[in-house]
């Protein structure tokens, strides 16, 4: 969990840097390929045709590589396991910590995985398959006025509207 | 032939295990231990390389390649070391049930 914070630490603060590494390590990739193929005896171009086609499209791997960063700001790396529940058990260790508060970390909480319930109660915070929370006696408060519950599924929202949905239930 | 999923991580750790190694040479090292049986393309490649960096598995630095070329060499981590050990008894409890199943008499 420490080494998972420093990484995001590390993510936060030196974004560009990392970006700048990962742009010249892609780039010095590339051209090591073009070397070896140049050392099999392929004409010059003809290689730096093959490494490109080879490499995909460096705009493509880089987007992949900073995909595995950007996942612990999108909470991948600090979930549970997806099992049923786990996105409001999340939810649930989330809402009693102060951090809940930081930006960051509210875009990484309820995030239902595609098998799990799709919502989650924002009152009592237990996991629900319709729009109203169907937890019976666990949720015996009168009901709120406004449909302030549930919590839609941020699985299927963009970073945007996850905080903004996060935020309107715990906020 | 097409790796099979989960697996990509497992090769390039047993490919670190040696020593330490920038991706192209991880690819190539891959290539040619599988006798050409794998290709692993950098698309596939570089991202696994950093999800594993995240993980902690591996750990990157810059040094200058054979070509005197400046590259990030990748090397195995002591918790790295650990997820290969891990991850070779899983391949091998699942190569033992695949082979039970398909030499079972009916």
């Amino acid at each position: 969990m420490f080494r998972r914070l420093v990484h995001l630490l590390e993510y936060l603060f030196r974004r560009r840097r990392l970006e700048g590494d990962l742009d010249e390590e892609l780039r010095s990739s590339f051209e090591m390929m073009v070397d070896q193929l140049v050392a099999r005896g392929m004409p010059l171009a003809e290689a730096r045709r093959t490494a490109r086609l080879e490499f995909e499209g460096l705009d493509q791997v880089k987007e992949k590589c900073a995909t595995a960063w950007s996942d612990l700001l999108s909470g991948d790396s600090f979930r549970t396991r997806a099992t049923p529940g786990a996105d409001c058990a999340a939810a649930r260790r989330s809402h009693s910590s102060r951090w809940s508060r930081w930006p960051w970390e509210s875009a990484s909480i309820p995030r239902c995985s595609a098998y799990s319930t799709p919502y989650c109660c924002a009152r009592c915070l237990t996991e629900t398959r319709s729009n109203s929370c169907s937890s019976g006696p666990a949720c015996a408060q009168p009901a709120p006025r406004a449909p302030r519950s549930p919590v839609p599924c941020l699985a299927k929202s963009n970073g945007a509207t996850a905080r903004w949905h996060v935020w309107r239930a715990f906020g | 032939m097409d790796i099979l999923h989960g697996t990509l991580d497992l090769l390039i750790l047993r490919a670190l295990e040696l020593a330490p190694m920038h991706g192209i040479g991880i690819a190539a090292r891959i290539h040619l231990v599988t006798h050409g049986a794998f290709v692993v393309k950098p698309g596939s490649l570089f991202p696994a390389l950093h999800r594993l960096e995240q993980q902690g598995w591996i750990t990157g630095e810059w040094a200058a390649s054979e070509n005197n070329r400046r590259a990030r060499y990748y090397t195995l981590t002591r918790s790295g070391r650990g997820q290969l050990a891990k991850e070779k008894r899983n391949w091998y409890r699942m190569i033992s049930a695949m082979n039970w199943m398909l030499e079972s008499d009916g």
